[in-house]
């Protein structure tokens, strides 16, 4: 069976790390990149099942990011990073990627598997 | 027979004028003294009243001349010994008193008076008795009694208020403080919970590696462990920023009783691990409350973490429910360190902890205090060094939040 693919976009590279150490093991594919804007040029030339999209970031708006990637490839699914439940930016991401699945930092192993499961179950 | 001459006559007349003036003046000044308004007596050496005037007779409910040859002293309040020697003792040293002593009515009524005595002399000096004046001040007395009390009364007042005032200003100064530090906190969580994220994740995934490594999972869950209390400190001072923000998260409604349940859930391996002997008590008549998630949580998080850390090893915590008068009143005590009462006051002071960086920032009760008093509620603590303490939260079911 081919792995499914995972982008983590998240401008602190620790949780880039972390998140790509912990999914590999659980035996996905994963991608890094630190900004919204290296996320749509990874989109863009290589197809992810999954985006893990941080929300604030410099730069490019994580849900802006994400309306930019579903455009170039409208299968790709979603799960928001934020730092708190609520909020315009979890709004407009909700908005924009149609899902309602959110990690919220500092999360562990337990709720990144977690979600990521959810989301491509 | 001598012939009285026109001059004679005349003298008579001049003479019988004289007398007739000065009859018609003494008669004028003893109904002067009669009728005063003063009341005045005379009386010997011994105080054997010999003219007493109207008015000094009615100021003790006696006609004049039921008084006259009566003794001055059945006209002195009882206790008055003392007083009365003094102004004997006055008059006779200086020939003149002045100042208050109680008089009493026929029926033995008290009043005040002030009272005018001179020794009265013979012309050639020596003392033959006592003259008094005296007015019955109890009119005055009581107007200076009312006067006295009614400036107490605007004096607590007045206290009264500037404590009111004090304490508003107290809150004014400690809800902009927190405000103030809350979007302080805020900012410096949001700043940390990347990093720290990015840290949970990473020992997470090493400790995967480590399975099989007891001496190195160990270390980790140890890193893991200082990353969670990083992240109970993040997450507080978020909480304390999100504290006061109305209508942000959702209203549920809330079971005390599973709430607490699930807080010591939560704990139960360290109550566990220091051996702590925890007693519960639920009354299951509580009912559900209306409140915001993440709010009540936070109370009795606080206060169950503060009674495991102030307990020793083998130390007893208590918690109770009670739904009483309208309210929940939810009671957690231990029988731990204490606080010491110079400290008792403080501890709902943001950033006040004693315990020296060790855990925590010292925001914990004065979160758990803007929680309780936002639901309308009350806190209230007893404590003992060396015995123990007790705090008793007491939360409205129509509180004010709703």
């Amino acid at each position: 069976m081919q792995k499914l693919k995972v982008l983590i976009v998240d401008d602190e590279q620790s949780i880039c790390e972390g998140v790509a150490m912990i999914l590999t093991k659980a035996g996905y594919l994963v991608s890094k990149a630190f900004s919204g804007e290296e996320a749509i040029r990874l989109v863009s030339s290589e197809r992810f099942d999954l985006v893990l999209m941080d929300l604030i970031m410099p730069g490019m708006d994580g849900a802006d990011a994400c309306a930019e990637i579903k455009k170039i490839s409208p299968e790709t699914r979603f799960i928001g990073i934020s730092g708190s439940p609520a909020g315009q930016r979890v709004e407009r991401f909700v908005s924009v990627c149609g899902v309602d699945v959110f990690l919220y930092k500092p999360f562990g192993k337990k709720e990144l598997l977690a979600a990521v499961e959810k989301m491509l179950s | 027979m001598r012939k009285y001459g026109a001059k004679d006559s005349a003298g008579i007349r001049s003479q019988l004028a004289q007398r007739l003036k000065a009859e018609g003046r003494l008669r004028l000044l003893s109904s002067a003294v009669e009728q005063s308004s003063e009341g005045m007596a005379v009386s010997d050496l011994d105080g054997n009243l010999l003219f007493i005037n109207h008015a000094f007779a009615s100021m003790h409910d006696y006609g004049p001349e039921e008084l006259k040859g009566k003794n001055l002293d059945i006209l002195h309040a009882q206790g008055q010994v003392a007083a009365v020697k003094e102004a004997n003792d006055v008059l006779l040293k200086y020939g003149v008193f002045a100042g208050e002593v109680w008089h009493a009515r026929r029926d033995g009524t008290p009043f005040p008076a002030f009272m005018h005595n001179s020794m009265l002399r013979a012309d050639d000096g020596t003392p033959i008795g006592m003259i008094a004046t005296m007015r019955d001040v109890s009119d005055q007395k009581e107007a200076e009694e009312k006067l006295k009390q009614y400036s107490e009364r605007l004096e607590q007042m007045v206290e009264e208020r500037t404590r009111e005032l004090d304490r508003v200003r107290a809150d004014l100064f400690s809800s902009a403080k927190l405000a103030a530090m809350g979007r302080m906190g805020a900012g410096i969580a949001h700043q940390l919970n990347s990093p720290l994220c990015g840290g949970m994740l990473m020992v997470d995934s090493l400790m995967e590696d480590a399975r099989d490594d007891p001496e190195r999972w160990r270390k980790l869950s140890t890193l893991r462990r200082s990353l969670e209390g990083m992240r109970d400190v993040v997450e507080c001072m978020l909480s304390l920023a999100m504290v006061g923000r109305r209508g942000q998260p959702a209203f549920l409604d809330v079971n005390i009783n599973s709430m607490i349940r699930r807080i010591l859930g939560f704990v139960s391996l360290q109550i566990q691990q220091e051996r702590i002997d925890l007693h519960t008590s639920f009354d299951e008549a509580v009912p559900f409350i209306k409140a915001r998630s993440g709010e009540l949580d936070q109370i009795f998080l606080n206060l169950i973490n503060n009674a495991i850390d102030a307990v020793d090893e083998g130390g007893r915590f208590e918690i109770a429910t009670i739904y009483k008068d309208g309210a929940i009143q939810v009671e957690v005590s231990d029988n731990g360190r204490g606080i010491a009462p110079e400290n008792l006051g403080r501890i709902f002071e943001p950033f006040f902890t004693t315990s020296q960086g060790r855990k925590g920032l010292g925001l914990g009760l004065s979160i758990v205090r803007e929680i309780v008093e936002n639901y309308g509620g009350t806190i209230e603590v007893t404590s003992e060094t060396g015995k123990g303490s007790r705090f008793l939260v007491k939360i409205p079911l129509n509180n004010k939040i709703l």
